[in-house]
């Protein structure tokens, strides 16, 4: 499960159903004592700070952490996303925003790139750098597309394959921005899964969306819809998961109850896919 | 391909940047044009309201009320802006932060007749007096030398409906929420340290505005000018009546005796 602010409640009340809990470096950089709070359970890293998809590296310090924080978690792998969080403040012009002159645009939030040849260049040489710095593999979790970006040349299924192609690079296939991102392009989601590199896919998240504005949009604060649950039938019949990971992470109002059926949910459809 | 995540990032962080481009008082970039600004303008707000995570806990039925007036994302792309402008404010207590969201949600619905809006006002204005309560009895207790004295905290809050009405309907997600009729009321919330609670108490016209006056602690004098300034009802038996009252309620200390003119 996603690390929130009841995990470690649950762990204690209910320690039996979790394997492991997936941790944001970028908490753990703030609050490094939320690490000493898990100390029974395996934690799995996860990142969002490299930019792999932009043009402005994260800073060396940043990836400094990044392993540093592996080390010490022992995490089997980090998860890191397809996106962009930075960008070069000075195509930008004359600006008015005086905050942080010099420094790039941090949007704080991950962004799905530009899907084009060049975009996929980039990534590549991202992950190289940063696979040469990081003592565990990078997974690869494809991000939610809520708009497309102008001048991409490819869709998201076609750029990860095409990077799977190209590089050793395992994924986190995260369902709700798979699922999000078929839905808002008007995409069928089984048909595109069918494209996926599924083989390649390590670890799986699972969350609620919400829908608003004729657009889905990601919610850790919501069940997953059964379309998700369905969507990770199809991935286990195909490939050799080694996570499923409920990200429900963003209000410590989820009630346990709900938590502990769905942990029932995933195991139900665990279970079939190995029966079967 | 770096033009256009450039162009994407500015509109998001740059406060006023992406209404001016949608309103065409700016270009756009060649590198993104067709970017779909209403669609970024939403993600915006998802972002920022993604970010205001934390405040749910202590406004959940003003979130839900939100959700099921189907404008939550949209809300926060209009708070956007200010997000931006208080994020870059050094040092900003969170207690502000999400002060200054709840007030944007109430002047948002407050200023439009849609359907619910009255009734979110009235949730919002009740969580957040329970929120400001909660917040001001953790704060030690100010000595001050008042002859008034609330014990410890009041705020006293108008609202055109019951709140907990409403509250019941969105706790199951009925559309009956938006239609709950009003019932208009003024409502003190009491918080009193030593026994950890908080309270409310449905008074009237008169009694809102004494104990509204009252703050963290008040002289005779002072109180009577202020409540003659608004109303000549406010006499000294009236006051002293509810005054007298409140004291026997426990709401407020009356350091003795109770010196009106």
């Amino acid at each position: 499960m996603a690390y929130s602010a009841r995990t470690p409640t649950f762990l204690a009340r209910h320690p039996e159903l979790v394997d492991y809990v997936e941790v944001p470096f970028e908490m753990l950089r703030h609050n490094p004592a939320t690490f000493d709070l898990l100390a029974n359970v395996p934690v799995v890293l996860h990142c969002a700070s490299l930019s792999v998809a932009g043009s402005v590296p994260p800073k060396p310090e940043v990836l400094d952490e990044v392993a540093g924080w592996a080390v010490r978690t022992g995490t089997p792998w980090i998860g890191e996303h397809l996106s962009f969080i930075l960008a070069d403040r000075e195509l930008a012009g004359p600006s008015a925003d005086p905050y942080a002159p010099g420094e790039p645009w941090n949007i704080g939030y991950t962004v799905s790139p530009q899907l084009t040849e060049q975009t996929l260049d980039r990534v590549v040489a991202a992950l190289a750098a940063a696979e040469a710095k990081l003592p565990a593999p990078l997974l690869l979790e494809n991000p939610p597309i809520y708009f497309p970006i102008p001048g991409s040349t490819m869709t998201q299924v076609q750029f990860v394959a095409e990077l799977c192609q190209r590089t050793e690079i395992g994924l986190l296939l995260d369902l709700a921005h798979f699922y999000i991102t078929a839905r808002n392009l008007g995409l069928d989601p089984v048909e595109q899964l069918a494209g996926y590199p599924v083989e390649r896919v390590v670890e799986v998240h699972l969350s609620g969306l919400d829908e608003e504005a004729g657009s889905l949009w990601d919610n850790h604060a919501a069940r997953a819809p059964q379309a998700e649950l369905d969507l990770l039938e199809l991935v286990l019949a195909r490939a050799s998961v080694r996570a499923v990971t409920l990200e429900y992470n963003w209000s410590t109002q989820f009630p346990e109850t709900v938590l502990l059926a769905e942990l029932d949910r995933v195991h139900s459809v665990t279970a079939a896919v190995s029966v079967g | 391909m770096s033009g256009v995540h450039t162009t994407i990032a500015r509109c998001l962080l740059e406060p006023g940047y992406l209404d001016r481009v949608r309103a065409g008082e700016l270009p756009l970039s060649a590198e993104a044009e067709g970017l779909d600004l209403d669609r970024l303008r939403m993600f915006g707000g998802f972002v920022s309201k993604v970010q205001h995570n934390d405040s749910w806990a202590d406004f959940p039925f003003t979130r839900a009320a939100l959700k099921l007036a189907g404008r939550e994302i949209d809300t926060f792309a209009d708070y956007r802006n200010r997000h931006l402008t208080l994020g870059a404010v050094p040092g900003l207590p969170r207690v502000e932060r999400i002060r200054a969201l709840i007030g944007f949600i109430e002047q948002r619905f407050g200023q439009d007749g849609s359907r619910g809006a009255s009734q979110a006002v009235t949730i919002v204005r009740h969580e957040r007096a329970l929120w400001e309560v909660r917040l001001a009895l953790e704060l030690p207790a100010e000595q001050l030398d008042r002859q008034i004295v609330p014990r410890d905290v009041l705020r006293v809050v108008e609202l055109a409906h019951d709140p907990q009405v409403i509250a019941d309907q969105i706790r199951v997600g009925a559309a009956a929420w938006a239609e709950v009729a009003a019932q208009p009321r003024f409502v003190c919330y009491w918080g009193q340290r030593a026994e950890h609670r908080l309270t409310t108490v449905a008074v009237d016209g008169v009694t809102a505005l004494v104990l509204s006056e009252i703050g963290t602690g008040i002289d005779p004098d002072a109180l009577i000018a202020r409540l003659a300034g608004y109303d000549d009802r406010f006499t000294e038996p009236v006051v002293s009546a509810v005054l007298a009252g409140a004291a026997d309620r426990g709401m407020i200390r009356l350091v003795e005796p109770a010196r009106l003119r």
